[in-house]
């Protein structure tokens, strides 16, 4: 016997109601494959891999990429980025089944002081999502190379973050600045929020943001200024967003 | 205490000082609805925020707000003391 017919506008907005009531969510996922994917939108919209333990738990759930929720999740917090980047490489591309995720926050352990980071490979986070929009990442030690590659490779991308107690500054002294060098194929908008808390300079990641073909033109900057040298740099960055900053904050 | 303001006169800065480049230069940025200074506790150089306020001038017409932060030690910490310029012209 079949019940009720309901429009599947009334089922999405029913299943859109109870967004944040997640065990109700559970229930209604049982009702019937059809209100599957519309339940799993709210139930995996937000996924935190805050240690192995949470990622290899995530594994085991969905061993088939083929029918894994990761589609839905739109933002993603990684605190073990190691442990992804060795689960990505494993498993061929695990990470991109999280195609969908429009905010990614990568945050390795601070207080390890990069023993383990210096080798981390974050290749598997460039451009894992076409969509992404916001990208915060905060590792004790990264690399220029790294980070410019991360922020320039997405190509929706507005905000981002990028926070690092050291910097690997081998790159900086080899960096070449020629356009030809510097410049990816394409420009994402970068038009939301730019955070940089480098202690080490703003010098190097900044030149090579405003190298880009498109420039600048965030709304909003937090800009940690380390040192006088650095002036230069954030007076650039303040004059390259002239036309749309409307929200800075400096510490010094 | 609020700040002491000269009048607003075209293209005269709104703070009272001369120019400089040894800080923010906000003249540019002219579409600025909100600023914000943080200042470690530690930090001994504190004119950069005096520097940085003499370059807005009456351009900024969507300026709204300048806060002045003084941070507890870690330069991104909680605040402990923060003085708010709300501006209306």
């Amino acid at each position: 016997m079949s019940g009720p017919y309901l429009p599947p506008e009334t089922l999405d907005y029913i299943a859109d109601f109870l967004h944040d009531k997640p065990e109700i969510l559970e229930q209604c996922c049982l009702v019937s494959k059809s209100w599957i994917p519309r339940t799993r939108k709210h139930l995996f919209a937000d996924i935190s891999f805050y240690s192995p333990v949470t990622l290899e738990s995530w594994k085991k759930t969905f061993p088939d990429r083929s029918t894994s929720p990761a589609y839905y999740t739109r933002t993603l917090f990684v605190g073990c980025p190691e442990v992804v980047t060795v689960a990505d490489a494993g498993e061929d591309g695990w990470i991109r089944t999280f195609s969908g995720v429009l905010r990614l926050a990568v945050r390795g352990d601070l207080a390890n002081v990069g023993i383990t980071e210096i080798s981390l490979d974050l290749a598997p986070f460039r451009g894992f999502s076409p969509v992404l929009k916001s990208f915060r990442i905060s590792l004790a030690t990264i690399q220029n190379s790294q980070i410019f590659d991360l922020i320039s490779s997405p190509p929706a991308l507005e905000d981002m973050s990028v926070s690092a107690n050291v910097i690997d500054t081998d790159d900086v002294l080899s960096l070449d600045v020629s356009p030809s060098a510097i410049q990816p194929p394409a420009s994402p908008p970068l038009i939301g929020t730019l955070g940089l808390t480098l202690p080490i300079g703003t010098g190097p990641v900044a030149r090579r943001l405003l190298a880009l073909p498109s420039g600048v033109h965030f709304r909003r900057l937090v800009l940690l200024w380390p040192k006088e040298a650095d002036l230069q740099w954030l007076n650039a960055l303040v004059a390259g967003c002239s036309g749309t900053l409307e929200y800075l904050t400096i510490t010094c | 205490m609020p700040t002491s303001f000269l009048p607003l006169t075209r293209n005269r800065p709104l703070f009272v000082g001369d120019h400089s480049p040894a800080s923010i230069d906000l003249s540019m940025a002219t579409k600025l609805k909100d600023a914000v200074f943080q200042l470690a506790s530690r930090s001994p150089n504190v004119g950069w925020v005096t520097l940085a306020l003499r370059t807005i001038t009456p351009k900024h017409r969507n300026l709204r707000r300048i806060s002045i932060r003084v941070e507890d030690i870690d330069p991104v910490g909680d605040d402990i003391t923060s003085v708010n310029v709300d501006i209306a012209y």
